[in-house]
Formats: structure tokens, sequence, C-alpha cells
């Protein structure tokens, strides 16, 4: 049986995951606007609903995340070589974005 | 059914009034209030907070707790001299830096009065509740020393490490330096040279923890050590963090009894980014609660110990700017005592 469920939400800040649900829930943010709460579980489905989050499975939720790493990484490869954002000794260096397994 | 005095072998105490001093798990019945308490731990809890005006890298920040902070500076697609504050409902514009910066120090001192250094602007500024002004330049310059840690106050503000942008020379400081609201002193160095770290105490007590001391070509140099200030020298203290990291969002401000750390970056940039670690005084211990945006170091934050905190802005991998506007509001764990009911 899974452990997590994922859904695509718009995080539109304040009250988006109140104290409440973070008291009851565990949730994790993916690229895309992919959410990862807890399966089997009332007060995830009621927050899912709450927040008009669409249900994606494991393998529909992976590929928008796949999509969205995809694209971030093709935008850090256009980067040139010599640019700050490739230099690890600049405040402004960032890492090539790294490919991200969910899980069941 | 078992009874609460077959399982732990006493009845419940039946009191007029609560007791105190009370421990972890005690139980007691208030015959005055007619409710039943337990005294027990409050788990620490990641919430969302209201989007930021700007989506922005390497901004910084200070505050008294999640409703009352600021954020300053940062990278969009140059530096920035966006300076804005929080009330926990909603963002609001204040008068600008004096120059545009990222990667700064982070912000000393309160809500109504902080300062901040170095960055990618090379200026030293000290907001006074109301606007910023140009405070005597930080001895590091002209290096522009980045992402230097600091706590303590605009009239005793401490501040230590950092790194210097020369791409011939790129270079970790351990220096501490002090500002007494006037001028600038050297102090005794930390044993570890690093920048992007997590700081926070008073002039007499105040800890250094994590941040890195690595050179290119992979950060070797993530760190998990914490230092102890005792108002003259650092000390390695035993305690640690569990995952090494740098760039994550932190407290500042009042005693070093309690502090904590969430996101940023670690050696594998897995998902640890996204994780928070809390301090006890002696132990850092990883916490429940997880951040509820997508960021990943850079972030503007603050807060005091044992109260509430924030973070805001940092890296997000899924935009093209790798920019993010997110923000997330924090409540450490801690003791309290709740009313049982029945529903």
């Amino acid at each position: 049986m899974a452990n997590y469920q994922y859904c695509v939400a718009t995080n539109w800040g304040k009250g988006f995951i109140t104290h409440s649900d973070s008291s009851k829930l565990d949730f994790t943010s993916f690229p895309g606007n992919v959410w990862k709460v807890n399966a089997n579980n009332q007060d995830a489905n009621r927050w899912v609903s709450g927040v008009a989050g669409v249900r994606k499975t494991l393998s529909e939720a992976q590929a928008i995340v796949n999509a969205e790493i995809t694209a971030a990484q093709a935008e850090w490869d256009s980067i040139p070589d010599d640019d700050e954002r490739k230099d690890t000794s600049s405040a402004l260096y960032i890492p090539r974005p790294e490919d991200i397994t969910l899980e069941e | 059914m078992a009874t609460y005095y077959d399982i732990f072998g006493q009845k419940v105490q039946y009191l007029a009034s609560d007791p105190s001093p009370v421990t972890k798990g005690q139980v007691w019945y208030n015959s005055t209030s007619n409710t039943l308490k337990i005294r027990t731990y409050r788990n620490a809890v990641w919430t969302s907070g209201a989007t930021t005006p700007y989506a922005a890298r390497s901004t910084r920040g200070f505050g008294d707790s999640k409703n009352s902070a600021q954020i300053f500076g940062g990278y969009t697609t140059t530096a920035v001299s966006t300076s804005v504050e929080y009330d926990g409902s909603s963002w609001t514009g204040t008068p600008s830096l004096n120059t545009a910066t990222y990667a700064s120090s982070v912000g000393v001192g309160v809500k109504a009065s902080a300062i901040t250094v170095g960055g990618s602007g090379g200026n030293s500024e000290e907001w006074d509740g109301s606007s910023w002004s140009n405070i005597t330049a930080y001895p590091n310059n002209p290096n522009s020393v980045e992402n230097t840690g600091g706590f303590g106050t605009t009239t005793a503000g401490y501040f230590m490490g950092g790194s210097s942008p020369t791409p011939s020379m790129p270079t970790v400081k351990p220096s501490t330096i002090k500002w007494n609201g006037s001028a600038w002193s050297a102090l005794n160095p930390m044993s570890i040279g690093r920048t992007d770290m997590g700081s926070c105490g008073t002039s007499t007590a105040a800890i250094v923890f994590g941040g890195e001391s690595g050179f290119p070509p992979s950060y070797p140099g993530v760190r998990d050590q914490q230092e102890d200030w005792d108002g003259t020298c650092w000390t390695a203290s035993p305690a640690s963090l569990n995952t090494p990291r740098y760039a994550f969002s932190s407290c500042q401000n009042g005693p070093a009894a309690t502090a904590w750390a969430g996101g940023g970056y670690t050696p594998a940039i897995t998902e640890t980014y996204k994780s928070t670690e809390e301090y006890d005084g002696t132990t850092w211990s990883n916490s429940p609660a997880t951040v509820t945006y997508e960021a990943r170091g850079g972030q503007g934050s603050g807060g005091i110990q044992g109260a509430s905190g924030f973070m805001a802005n940092g890296t997000y991998p899924g935009n093209p700017t790798f920019n993010t506007d997110g923000c997330s509001e924090f409540d450490p764990g801690a003791m309290e005592t709740q009313t049982v009911t029945v529903s």
C-alpha cells in the first residue's frame, strides 16, 4: 500500500498549509507544483480537496517533475561555462538541478 | 478497558490549581476549571506564508518573529535594493537599500534596528525601523565579503566568516569583526573559516553552525560543526548538525540555548534541503517540520530562538530564473500544557 499520494496544487501563500495541516501531515513540494502528502489519511484527503489539488498517480506526478527538471537542466546547461552561475566560488553559483525520484 | 491507574500505577492528581513546575508527561485534573490537563511537547511546524513581492535568491533578512520580519536585497537578474517587511499576513514595501546587493551578511539586530554588511554591493547599512542609512564600511572591504554570518545588535553586532568573490583567489574567512555602533574592531577568529553558516546568540553566549569551507569544483567542505562563543573566544562544540548544510535559514537573535536551521544545500543536494533541525542547548535533533515551499538556499530568514521565525525567497530549480517568491513561517517545538477534551 502506498505511503504517499500526489497532487498538483498552486501554493497561494498564507493559508495554503496551515498550522493545523502541518501538525497533522507531512508535506513535500516538488517542481511543477507537485505536492506529496500522506496516503490513506482523511486529513490529507481534506487538504487536497481544500487547496483544489488535482490528484495524480505516482507515474503522472513523476512525469510532471521530470519535465520540470529536464527543462531546468536544459536552462542550466545553456548557461555559458564562464557565467558566474556556474562558478562555484561565486555567490551566484547554482548547482545543476538534479533528477528527483518520487517515492510510493 | 485499562484505566490510568492500571497503566501508570497511580491516580491522576486532583489539584485546585495548575502545578509548578511541571514535567513532560505529567497529567493532572484542575478542580477549579474542571479540566484534565497534560504537559506535552508540541512539535515544530513550518506553515505557508504570503508570497513575497519579488522572486530572488541570495536575499537576506531579519526579524522578531514570523509576524514581524523583513527581507532585503537579492539577485533577480541583477542585484536589487528592494526591502520589504512582513506582518504575518502580507508583505509591504519599505524604503530601499542605498546600494543594490546580494549575498550580503544576515541582518543583525531586531525588526526595529538592524545592520547588514558586505555582499556584492560592498556597502554597510543600518535599518532604523523606517529607512536604511550607510554606516562605516565593513573593514574587510574591498574584498566585499559575501554571505557573512552574524548575531547581536546594532550597538554590539558580531560578524563572522564569509567569502571573497575574487575569482583568482577565493577565500573563506574565519574572522570575527565587532561593530559597537560607531566603529569596527577585530576579535578572535573562529577555528573554521566558513561562509553561508548559521549564527545566533548574544555578545557573551553565541553559536555558529554549518556553512561551507570548500573550493571549486565540488564544495568538499560543507560543515556540520558548531563553535561556541563565550564573549572572548570561539571553541569547538561537542554539538554538530545531523546534516552538513549551508545557505540555510535560521534564527539570529536571543540566547543560544535554542536554535533552528532549515533548508539549505547539503553535500548530496538531496531532499534533506527541506529538513529542519532544532538545538536545545546541547544537541541538534532532526525536527519533524518540513519547509513548505520549494527553495534550496539563498533565503532571507530570521527570528528569535524559542520564538517563531521565517524564511523567504531562495533558489527554485523549477523556475527559469532559478528564483522563488515563496515564504514559510516557523514555529519551533516547545513544551506546552494541553487541556484534554473529549469529542
